[in-house]
């Protein structure tokens, strides 16, 4: 196979920047300690609203300076809908849903997961500045998908004592249209087990 | 049906009746875009109307946002494409290797895909459907939908078959011979996207169906994602693979230029076949049911297929840059002002490659599982989708289509201005449409969404300032789109009969089949390959993967 010289070069340059490309991604996971989700227990979604960890939802510290949240993802709202915890806080998410599938992502952090039925999904962020970040479901969901959302409140060292650490709304029943009219969830949308023929 | 001299009627190796069945699958198509850009021109505006407005619910298919995006992207990702592949491709093959297709493969391929995309759309325009075209369960569709859906894929195997009876035929009278070029690369996509299709096969027959069906109960949504998405990454060389098959083979000739390597095109699409499917996971990082450790050997086999398309922006460009030099181009970059930007089929692919570019780099930015943690299902998502499928092939399509509509039924193409505006317009339309999908994208606004409904307000400059350009670039997108449709229709209608348009086939190289390895041209090798590769990179998972039936059925529309 005759290649000219020029295709060579191009040929080796590709390759060069494939492997740099790589080489520098494995990197950044070593200095930055990035992770990717991975399986770790399973639920079921049937009975997982009375079982624990998830017939408790809500923020516990730990030890130290480590909270676990645990919540539920559902149509059409997180359960807690807020997560407050002090600044500096390293959380560790676990969610899971009894539904369909959804989405966690927390706004200017790297939490982002899948939410699957019959999965937990976890992932871990530090809190190294105080505001509000939003949490959104970023997974089709049903109708009301563009409705779900909740948000972690970070408050400073000084606010401890006001309920740092807490599910400050263990969630909304209905989801919220812009106006404040409640969707209504209809029990037959909740689940047609055995098919629809 | 206009009755007029087709030029590919004149091939002594092709019938009325086949001419007629691929032409037909062209209007399918056609058809498909037309609806499915309406839906779409739905969806941009829907970024910029206030929430009162309910103009969007006047639009067809529209009774909620999700079933509109439905109807998108089933009508434009899989009829559309399929649809255009099956006819265009199937005539490459048989111009290539001069021979008749098989009247029952591609009568069965286009009835299948007619009946699957009614069936299908019936169930959306139905509300019955409305899971979009990643179809994921617990969401469940009506078992008419998912028969709809694998009619519709089932077609594209009969046009597999169609092609690989062409090359068996040509190969039992030519044993010692180097295959044609071009029915190489149609076989290449067709092998490929066979083996690909598996996944979402046996998940839609083994998990969607009998469980729609209530002849189970519970499914494993985990399990089904990694079916599908076993397909899912394929099937976007699937749907690149015929515009690689126009860019390397045919473009060299529109633009008067030689393409520099048979042997390298042939290890190209070679590189598609082996490396396409062993990298699904990368659409599954944020996955919980798949481990950390498989998602980074489909990252690696995943920066190994952007080695092929780095190989073909080389090959495409030496080719336009031999053909610009002919027309009289000098210096540095003076070539690229004698590319023939006055023939609308070409200009544009050209544009359609300009995206590619664009959309090739956000690509690679998706498959690196850090900066994936940032982009991930937010509205990035589907701006670099647009670069690519929306216009490398979408734009590549309307291209290859102004000289196959007048190939196919001898009606010369009404307006070659209107036909290079349109090209323009879909390009300045996707610009502005992904700059906006992708800004807003880097500060996490979710994909698919209804945004006129959005429930939770955030005061982000980007958020807002994506949602007019995407407006404004998907409008765009759609003038351009329904004028392409206009010209097509307008060209059947009152097209100058009796033009005799070739196909074109390149004829010159740098370094031609002569210089071509038999390596190259044996099938058993390459196709060992990729099911090694497919071993590899999915055997470890489906192995120990415990089966995980837990999920009803959810109908939340």
């Amino acid at each position: 196979m005759k290649v000219e010289f020029y295709e060579k070069v191009f040929i080796a340059l590709s390759l060069v920047m494939l492997a740099a490309f790589a080489v520098f991604l494995f990197i950044s996971v070593q200095q930055h300690g990035i992770t990717l989700v991975g399986p770790t227990q399973r639920v079921d979604p049937a009975t997982m609203l009375s079982e624990p960890p998830f017939d408790d939802p809500g923020v516990v510290e730990t030890s130290d300076g480590q909270y676990l949240a645990t919540m539920i993802a559902r149509m059409w709202f997180f359960t807690p809908e807020v997560i407050t915890v002090p600044v500096g806080s390293t959380v560790t998410f676990q969610v899971a849903s009894p539904d369909v599938i959804h989405g966690v992502k927390i706004l200017d952090t790297d939490v982002n997961v899948m939410v699957i039925p019959g999965q937990v999904s976890t992932s871990k962020h530090t809190f190294d500045e105080v505001g509000e970040y939003l949490i959104v479901c970023h997974e089709y969901c049903g109708t009301g998908h563009q409705g779900m959302s909740g948000k972690v409140v970070v408050i400073g060292a000084d606010e401890v004592d006001d309920g740092a650490g807490e599910g400050a709304d263990e969630g909304s029943p209905d989801a919220l249209l812009p106006g404040g009219e409640e969707i209504a969830v209809p029990e037959a949308w909740r689940s047609t087990e055995g098919g629809r023929s | 049906m206009p009755e007029s001299v087709s030029a590919a009627l004149l091939a002594p190796y092709l019938t009325k009746n086949d001419v007629r069945v691929l032409t037909w699958q062209i209007y399918l198509a056609v058809a498909a875009f037309a609806v499915g850009i309406l839906a779409g021109l739905a969806q941009a505006l829907d970024r910029v109307m206030p929430a009162a407005s309910s103009l969007w619910t006047r639009f067809p298919l529209q009774e909620n946002y999700y079933q509109g995006l439905t109807a998108h992207g089933v009508l434009l990702a899989f009829v559309f494409t399929f649809a255009f592949s099956n006819g265009m491709m199937t005539l490459v093959a048989a111009h290539s290797f001069k021979r008749r297709p098989n009247t029952i493969a591609i009568t069965g391929s286009l009835t299948l895909i007619v009946v699957g995309s009614l069936l299908a759309a019936w169930q959306i325009v139905a509300n019955q459907a409305s899971v979009l075209f990643t179809m994921y369960p617990p969401l469940q569709a009506t078992p008419i939908y998912y028969i709809g859906v694998t009619l519709v894929v089932v077609s594209t195997w009969f046009t597999a078959l169609a092609v690989v009876l062409m090359y068996r035929g040509w190969r039992v009278e030519h044993p010692d011979e180097i295959s044609p070029l071009q029915g190489f690369t149609v076989m290449a996509t067709y092998v490929m996207w066979f083996i690909a299709s598996l996944g979402v096969a046996a998940e839609v027959l083994l998990l969607l169906l009998p469980w729609s069906l209530g002849l189970v109960d519970k499914t494993d949504p985990q399990l089904a994602r990694a079916l599908f998405w076993f397909s899912g990454h394929p099937v976007v060389y699937f749907w690149l693979l015929p515009a690689y098959v126009s860019w390397y083979t045919m473009i060299p000739k529109q633009v008067g230029g030689k393409l520099f390597s048979d042997s390298l095109t042939r290890l190209v699409f070679l590189l598609f076949l082996v490396l396409s499917i062993p990298t699904g996971f990368h659409h599954q990082y944020t996955d919980p049911g798949i481990s950390e450790a498989l998602k980074t050997v489909h990252f690696v086999m995943t920066m190994g297929v952007f080695f092929p398309s780095l190989i073909t922006a080389f090959s495409v460009m030496a080719s336009l840059e031999s053909g610009g030099r002919r027309a009289g181009g000098t210096g540095l970059l003076g070539w690229i002002w004698a590319l023939p930007w006055g023939d609308p089929s070409v200009v544009a692919q050209l544009l359609a490659m300009l995206g590619f570019v664009l959309g090739g780099i956000s690509g690679l930015i998706n498959a690196s599982y850090t900066v994936n943690l940032v982009v991930h299902n937010t509205s990035w998502v589907p701006g670099h989708f647009h670069l690519t499928v929306g216009t490398a092939v979408a734009l590549s399509f309307m291209g290859i289509a102004y000289w196959l509509v007048p190939h196919l039924t001898g009606r010369e193409l009404v307006s070659r201005r209107l036909g290079v505006l349109q090209g323009w317009l879909w390009f300045i339309g996707v610009l502005i449409f992904a700059r906006g999908q992708i800004s807003a994208g880097i500060e996490s606004l979710p994909r698919r969404l209804n945004v006129s409904k959005l429930n939770y307000v955030l005061d982000n400059p980007a958020w807002h300032s994506g949602h007019v350009m995407t407006a404004v670039g998907g409008t765009i997108m759609f003038i351009s789109g329904a004028l392409f449709v206009a010209l097509i229709a307008w060209t059947l209608w009152r097209g100058k009969e009796s033009t005799i348009v070739k196909m074109p086939v390149v004829d010159e190289y740098v370094s031609g089949p002569e210089e071509t390895p038999p390596l190259l041209d044996r099938w058993g090798v390459w196709i060992a390959i990729a099911i090694v590769l497919i071993l590899i990179a999915y055997g470890p998972f489906f192995l120990t993967y415990a089966p995980n039936f837990v999920s009803g059925g959810q109908t939340p529309w």
